[in-house]
């Protein structure tokens, strides 16, 4: 009995010793799937991060917010939000706080960053200049936008 | 020629597979935390309060000549994002107007059409100034875009 098993692993290790140049050839011919696959599950990987821990649907709720409010401000206005779930996702994605909210007064486009992976972003049609300034701890995490003229 | 064949048919299962499992994701992801919200039917009425506002405080001749200018709206977003049609009649959709982007207003005539985030958003309203009555229709088709 023991002089069949010991053949039998004999014959077993030697069968894959003559695959050894097979193995190669196997991944070379699938590399194109393995790239695939590779590529898919980084995909999907970024998505469920960013969904999941707030980012996405809190960066897009608070860029809607903002536009909105820029939309309907007169120059002059000074408008005061609490930001502190934003700035609570941003710290936990080791995002800097000067760089969760940004204007582009050039393309009218604001911009709120709560993940190191993307930023939302929304157009506003009001023909001004909005100046952002996060103030933290007074109390709370409170975002100042002043509105300016173009 | 079969290997071939064979192989092509692999690919295309292969590249099925990771369509379904990426769908699978989204679909699950979405139906667990809900979909974002629709924000295009509140940017068209947010837009149409503001053509309103500016309709009341201005010269209509003027507004028709320099609207942009007039009513402190950027052209170039709004030709980029938005439509504007004013009319002087209560039936706008179908008439020529006295301020009108570019664009297709027919979409603003199915009902339910801002339920539907897949398509751009209408608002209309009616304003009386001087005793007439003028239309006002918004579109809006902006998304929230993402990027790095």
């Amino acid at each position: 009995m023991n002089l069949e098993c010991q053949r039998l692993t004999e014959e077993f290790i030697l069968e894959l010793l003559n695959k050894k140049g097979s193995v190669g050839e196997i991944i070379k011919d699938n590399v194109v799937y393995l790239i695939i696959t590779a590529l898919v599950v980084l995909m999907i990987g970024s998505y469920l991060y960013v969904q999941n821990n707030g980012a996405g649907i809190w960066g897009s709720f608070y860029a809607q917010e903002i536009v909105s409010i820029v939309n309907q401000a007169q120059v002059g206005d000074s408008i005061t939000i609490d930001v502190g779930r934003a700035t609570r996702i941003a710290k936990r994605n080791g995002v800097p706080f000067e760089s969760i909210f940004s204007v582009i007064p050039a393309s009218n486009e604001l911009c709120i960053s709560l993940s190191t992976s993307g930023k939302n972003c929304l157009s506003y049609f009001n023909n001004v200049v909005p100046e952002v300034k996060l103030d933290l701890g007074v109390p709370g995490n409170l975002l100042t936008i002043n509105v300016r003229t173009r | 020629m079969r290997g071939q064949v064979d192989s092509q048919l692999a690919g295309f299962i292969f590249i099925f597979v990771c369509l379904l499992i990426i769908g699978g994701v989204v679909a699950g992801n979405t139906i667990a935390l809900g979909d974002d919200f629709n924000y295009k039917p509140l940017d068209a009425a947010i837009l149409n309060a503001q053509v309103q506002k500016c309709l009341s405080l201005h010269d209509i001749s003027k507004i028709s000549s320099d609207f942009y200018a007039t009513c402190g709206i950027n052209e170039s977003i709004i030709k980029k994002y938005y439509r504007i049609k004013i009319c002087d009649t209560v039936e706008c959709i179908g008439s020529k107007g006295i301020f009108s982007t570019e664009g297709d207003f027919e979409i603003c005539g199915i009902t339910g059409i801002n339920k539907n985030s897949n398509y751009p958003s209408c608002s209309t309203s009616q304003i009386l100034i001087s005793s007439k009555k003028y239309t006002i229709i918004t579109v809006s088709s902006q998304d929230v875009r993402r990027g790095l």
